[in-house]
């Protein structure tokens, strides 16, 4: 089990996000995601330094597509996980569960 | 000049000019959703309360990348000036080659510097000690070889440590 495959928490999160957001995972919906899953708050800038520091990791790969008149015809980043990220996400699923097994918390069922 | 255009400009100071465009364009799709539904009031304090939380994290962004390219520029002037070294004298004029030193030296105690200040104090006393124990050892030397080419063979000594000591520390720096 290699060193840096392990992912923190909320790179975990947004590498989650972007799979769920499929074609269209660019910041606003993957920030969207989050929020409305986890009931975090999150910045528009934590989103995109993240999506920058996995890009740079070799987990995401970026395309840059035309942006709608929504946005003012601003360009948009739509991201995708490449083959490390499912890796790095079975890795560090299991690294959770194995500690987390038999371990009892209070207040969680 | 609109009411946003405050945030689009503290934005530009510290987010990277690659998500520039990405980053402005949230913003705007996020505020032209809210307006509707909530008033322009709330949609403007919503973009404001994001700009805001986002300048922390852009800024840190923005210090490690160019933290990673100061680096990436130490390296090479290091190994640029180490082949001018070995091609020897003949090939690499004396005032080129430390010039060269002296940038890789400038480059990388900035670096040292920006990204572990205590690092950079530790080096220079480093430094200081290894030079004191250097004009020690090689003083019967100094005088034999007379002033200018003792502090020619001193700088190539110094050149190849500090080039060997980046290369180490970026062989040694965990995958990102």
């Amino acid at each position: 089990m290699g060193r840096g495959t392990f992912l923190g928490d909320f790179e975990h999160l947004v590498l989650l996000a972007v799979l769920r957001c499929g074609d269209e995972a660019y910041g606003l919906p993957i920030r969207d995601e989050i929020i409305e899953r986890t009931g975090r708050t999150v910045s528009t800038g934590a989103v995109y330094t993240t999506l920058e520091r996995l890009e740079r990791k070799g987990l995401l790969s970026s395309r840059v597509t035309p942006g709608g008149e929504a946005r003012e015809h601003r360009p948009r980043r739509v991201y995708t996980l490449t083959g490390s990220a499912f890796d790095a996400l079975a890795v560090t699923r299991a690294a959770i569960a194995s500690m987390s097994r038999g371990l009892r918390l209070p207040g969680v069922g | 000049m609109t009411l946003r255009s405050l945030g689009y400009i503290l934005l530009a100071l510290v987010a990277p000019s690659r998500l520039r465009d990405d980053i402005e364009g949230d913003l705007q799709e996020r505020y032209r959703r809210i307006a509707p539904q909530a008033g322009e009031g709330r949609a403007l304090a919503a973009f404001y309360r994001d700009v805001f939380a986002s300048l922390a994290p852009l800024a840190l962004l923005r210090c490690e990348s160019a933290a990673r390219d100061a680096r990436l520029r130490a390296v090479a002037l290091g190994l640029t000036a180490c082949a001018a070294v070995i091609l020897g004298e003949g090939a690499a004029s004396r005032a080129g080659v430390e010039s060269l030193l002296a940038a890789h030296a400038i480059v990388a105690t900035a670096t040292l510097a920006a990204t572990r200040p205590y690092a950079a104090a530790l080096s220079m006393y480093a430094a200081l000690v290894v030079t004191a124990l250097l004009f020690t050892v090689f003083g019967p030397e100094r005088r034999e070889l007379g002033e200018p080419d003792f502090y020619w063979r001193f700088a190539r000594l110094a050149l190849t440590i500090v080039v060997c000591a980046s290369l180490v520390r970026s062989l040694r720096k965990r995958p990102a």
